[in-house]
């Protein structure tokens, strides 16, 4: 996709979420806070209707040039704003955003996709549109919409335009024609073409448009009026008038269509409406009773015994396979749609069966028959057949009062139904169109995901089991086979987990696009200037992680807000400007999201912290001494710490920073806080891409196993014993010419036992970084890492801190995880 | 491009232009019973159809073009009477 | 006069098939397995088969493939099964099958299916 439409899809997201607000508001606002509210709203209608037109999306931007001209409207007063016009606007949006939902998911080649298929969708919220504007002005001439005007006028009049007669006036050859052409299963349409009157003048050629057609089988050039003395006509005012049938399908013709889909009509044609059209010729009253069909006699399980039988021949014709027997296969196909034929009192001969046969047979494939059996009116509905789905959605266009009326009757039976024009939206047939994008239930994704939980546990039984298989019963080869299978297994599980994480992927934006208006409100209530600086939104995480971050980010920028940033004059003060930065960026880094929220406000005074920290007795004397800036700075963290002078009614709540570290730790996210007193405070949140499935390492101390979570881990080593050296009372090893303390984990867990060495005296050494220090536990052993699934720890073990889990093991055995840095 | 060759006929070469129409009907208006050779026309927009279906003129050669030929045709010789009016013109 | 031939292993069933489609007016042919059924078509073709799958020497599904490659009138068959597996009703249609039924169909039922498949106006 090219970076331009990608531009414009992210920008029409945020204009349409900002429309939406807008007239949320405008309902609730007091009159004279409408004024700028409908200003802020035209000049978004409008931006939006510009940026569509820089791309072929005509009924995207017939819509939003429809809602301009009525922003317009009601900005200037000609048009009250009400209820119902706030729904007819918030309807169109709704149609621009799935609109914008279609272009993103298709359109590889940076152009978007047509969108043709929603051409009469956009017609018909674009009149509503204009129809609100010519109720409300209440004056007959509605001067500046002639095209809404005249086309509608245009569809109405001329008796072509009703579906019943003009089959009639087809020439008994032309009909002949067609029959056969639909047997041998083209797809026939009509085509009503009206240009409007003014398309002359709007740079089109309707005539040129019906040349670029193919030659059409029968046709006919008229007008809609009747011709002047010569001396009067208006050369360009358009009054043509084209009919045509051809030999197309009806998204060929829309397609072709599409910037003037007011202005055409389209008829699928079916072999049973040149039928019909016989027996409507000689009985003139036929829409109100028509004529039985063949088979109106047969009994229901007769009718149910059909139905059977078709759906099994076109089961049998799209088999897809091409055995040897393939002829015989698709003659005995023939031979029962043709005993069908006969069960329902049809004349096989004439039905074109036998040439969709031959040339079924001529090309081995059973795509003719099936066409075949699509063109042709069964009893009741046929599953799964294309047409009578279209017949079923098609209902009477609303510009056809004469339609109307007799739908009830008409629309009753599918095959009259297919008379109607067809008309276009988010029906059944676009969403058949539109498959390649499915909307899951999410717990089906949860399903999935716990499954694929369990299967990386399961898996990681193998290596237990090839392991007995070599120590318990000694059978090397065969523990040899099973870590192979492994491998293969391991990676499949792999990809499956990957492939399923990445359905459940969401872009941060889906948090992020709540700010903009969240700022400003918030800014513009404490009486302070901000300017919303946002970055990296597309950046992807698990819904999980992503849905978790919702709370902590706005309590984190509310927090920004209230005490970050300071009021204009207190900035022009420190000889800043004005306006505060507030920016929100998000990217990936290796498997973690990085979340930072910047302001250049007044930042955080350790000096402060530390006085209150000390009231509130957070950290005694020894403390204040003993902890540096840094330190200090983290105290907001701290349970209970609240640096506002008061709970102020935006960020207070008596909800304090610690909070926000929790919400961020229990989905196994840290934060990190930077500081500069005068010059700002930056927030660092640092995320998994995803929560399921845990890469640990085992450690053995005191004769137990234990899990460390991989992230956490920097290296381990073997440490002799001679190398470690007592400093300050705590215990000290070189690494790379690095003092790194140690510790030992039977300490750290209250276990009475001394660490184990190895042969040589050395001890294992697993040196895990937290906050960017270096810290080395010493256990007994450092095993191989797996993949588990972190289940928190319930009941009172809830309680422990130190522990940030438990995973249940392959071989069965439930191991606890350590959580190093609540350890420390 | 139309080039009138005698008092009594036209003869269009490629395009009618939207421009033309004017034009056209002009020359239609002053030449009553004005024939057109089409021959070389490939193609007339569809302001000089309407002139056309309007004015009736007799068309002393159709387009070579067999796909134009059949669309003017079907617009100027109309055996059905849905939309002929026999006082035009007169 | 429609010439059906049953193909089944089991002589109750070939009995309950003839009495169901004779009472009908149809004339009916036995064979006991796929082998004897193909030898049967030597005496000109039918107009309807109604195979039975699991059958000694030849089942109903090689039956069918056989019948299929033959270059003869090709008339609709139907299988009848006692199992309602989906994968049997695939294979059914793949080798050659109009319609699949579950056995025992009821007389009703079979005569309807056996009547649209041969083309017979249905009593209303």
């Amino acid at each position: 996709m090219s970076a331009l439409l990608n531009q414009f899809l992210t920008e029409g997201r945020d204009f349409l979420e900002a429309i939406g607000a807008k007239l949320l508001e405008l309902e609730r606002a007091s009159e004279p806070e409408q004024g700028p509210l409908m200003v802020e709203l035209f000049r978004l209608v409008h931006t939006l209707k510009g940026n569509s037109g820089l791309f072929d999306i005509p009924e995207m931007t017939r819509v939003l040039h429809a809602a301009e001209d009525l922003m317009d409207a009601v900005r200037d007063g000609r048009v009250e704003f009400s209820r119902d016009l706030a729904d007819h606007l918030l309807e169109a949006m709704d149609f621009v955003s799935l609109l914008i939902d279609e272009i993103a998911e298709a359109s590889g080649d940076g152009q978007p996709p047509s969108t043709s298929g929603h051409a009469r969708e956009a017609v018909r919220l674009g009149e509503a549109l204009r129809g609100l504007m010519a109720e409300s002005i209440q004056t007959p001439d509605a001067g500046d919409q002639p095209d809404a005007a005249s086309a509608s006028n245009g569809a109405d009049s001329g008796s072509a335009s009703e579906t019943g007669g003009w089959l009639d006036d087809l020439p008994e050859s032309v009909r002949d024609d067609l029959q056969n052409l639909l047997a041998s299963g083209e797809s026939l349409c009509r085509l009503l073409y009206r240009p409007e009157e003014e398309c002359f003048f709007k740079g089109e050629d309707p005539f040129f448009q019906l040349t670029q057609l193919p030659e059409p089988i029968w046709r006919r050039v008229g007008a809609r009026e009747d011709w002047p003395r010569l001396a009067e006509l208006d050369a360009y005012r358009c009054v043509l008038e084209f009919e045509l049938i051809l030999s197309t399908d009806v998204e060929t013709l829309i397609e072709h269509f599409r910037y003037v889909p007011d202005q055409v009509e389209i008829q699928p044609l079916s072999a049973s409406m040149l039928d019909t059209s016989v027996s409507t010729a000689t009985e003139p009253d036929s829409d109100e009773s028509e004529p039985p069909p063949p088979w109106a006699g047969l009994s229901p399980e007769a009718l149910e015994s059909i139905r059977l039988a078709l759906e099994a021949q076109r089961e049998i014709l799209t088999l897809g396979d091409s055995p040897a027997w393939l002829g015989g296969r698709l003659r005995a196909v023939g031979s029962t749609l043709a005993a069908i034929l006969t069960s329902l009192g049809r004349d096989p001969a004439t039905s074109g069966l036998g040439t969709a046969l031959e040339a079924a047979l001529a090309t081995d494939s059973g795509t003719y028959l099936v066409r075949w059996l699509d063109h042709q009116t069964w009893p009741e509905a046929k599953p799964a057949a294309p047409e009578p789905v279209r017949a079923a959605i098609v209902t009477p266009a609303p510009s056809h009062p004469t339609t109307t009326a007799s739908a009830p009757t008409a629309a009753s039976t599918p095959d009259e139904a297919v008379n109607e024009p067809v008309k276009f939206g988010r029906r059944a047939e676009d969403q058949l169109a539109n498959l390649r994008t499915l909307k899951v239930d999410q717990a089906k994704i949860d399903r999935l995901m716990n499954l694929i939980g369990e299967m990386v546990v399961a898996k990681n039984a193998l290596p237990y089991l090839a392991a007995r298989a070599e120590d318990l019963y000694g059978v090397r080869e065969l523990s040899r086979e099973i870590k192979t299978q492994y491998g293969v297994i391991n990676r499949i599980a792999e990809e499956m987990q990957d492939a399923i994480m990445q359905v459940r992927m969401l872009p941060v934006s889906f948090v992020f696009q709540r700010f903009p208006r969240l700022v400003r409100d918030i800014a513009h209530k404490l009486g302070k200037e901000v300017r919303l600086i946002m970055e990296g939104e597309s950046t992807e995480a698990d819904k999980n992680i992503i849905e978790s971050l919702a709370d902590p980010l706005i309590h984190i920028v509310r927090n920004s807000l209230d005490h970050g940033l300071e009021s204009p004059a207190e900035r022009r003060a420190a000889g800043k400007p004005p306006e505060g930065r507030l920016t929100i960026s998000a990217r990936q880094e290796s498997d973690r999201v990085l979340i930072e929220i910047s302001d250049d406000g007044r930042g955080i005074d350790p000096d402060v912290i530390r006085r209150k920290a000390y009231e509130k007795g957070i950290i005694d004397e020894a403390a204040l001494e003993r902890l540096n800036d840094q330190e200090a700075v983290n105290l907001v963290f701290a349970a209970g710490f609240s640096t506002a002078e008061q709970i102020s009614d935006l960020s207070g709540r008596g909800v304090g920073m610690d909070v926000v570290r929790n919400a961020i730790a229990r989905v196994h996210g840290s934060i990190d806080l930077r500081s500069r007193v005068g010059e700002g405070t930056r927030l660092r949140l640092s995320l998994p891409l995803s929560m399921a499935v845990t890469n640990v390492m085992i450690i053995e101390s005191a004769g137990q196993r234990f899990g460390v979570p991989m992230d956490a881990v920097a290296e381990t080593v073997r440490v002799a014993r001679r190398d470690i050296r007592v400093i300050k009372k705590r215990l000290t090893t070189v690494l790379r010419g690095r003092l790194v303390p140690l510790v030992a984990l039977n300490d750290l867990l209250a276990l009475d036992a001394p660490q184990l060495a190895n042969d040589d005296d050395e001890l294992a050494v697993l040196v895990v970084r937290i906050e960017k220090e270096y810290l080395g536990i010493i256990v007994d052993d450092c095993r191989e890492t797996i993949d588990i699934i972190l289940k928190p720890l319930a009941g009172f073990l809830g309680d422990l801190t130190g522990y940030s889990g438990s995973a249940l093991l392959g071989d069965g055995s439930v191991l606890l995880i350590l959580n190093p840095r609540e350890l420390l | 491009m139309p080039i009138e060759v005698s008092d009594n006929q036209l003869v269009v070469r490629e395009l009618l232009s939207v421009e033309d129409a004017e034009s056209l009907l002009d020359w239609l208006i002053q030449h009553p019973r004005g024939r057109l050779d089409l021959t070389d026309c490939t193609h007339l927009h569809a302001a000089n159809l309407q002139v056309l279906m309007a004015a009736r003129p007799k068309i002393a050669a159709w387009p070579s073009r067999d796909a134009l030929a059949d669309w003017l045709r079907a617009a100027l010789i109309q055996e059905d009477t849905t939309h002929v009016q026999d006082d035009s013109g007169g | 006069m429609k010439r059906i031939l049953v193909i089944d292993d089991a002589a109750t069933v070939r009995l309950y098939h003839r009495g169901i489609l004779e009472s009908a007016g149809f004339e009916v042919s036995e064979a006991v397995n796929g082998l004897e059924a193909l030898e049967r078509l030597a005496e000109g073709p039918f107009d309807l088969y109604l195979v039975d799958i699991n059958m000694p020497k030849l089942d109903g599904y090689g039956f069918l493939r056989e019948l299929r490659a033959k270059d003869i009138p090709q008339a609709p068959a139907i299988m009848v099964s006692t199992e309602a597996e989906d994968n049997d009703q695939r294979l059914a249609y793949a080798c050659g099958a109009n319609l699949y039924l579950i056995k025992p169909a009821k007389p009703a039922q079979l005569l309807a299916h056996v009547q649209t498949l041969l083309g017979e106006r249905h009593p209303s």
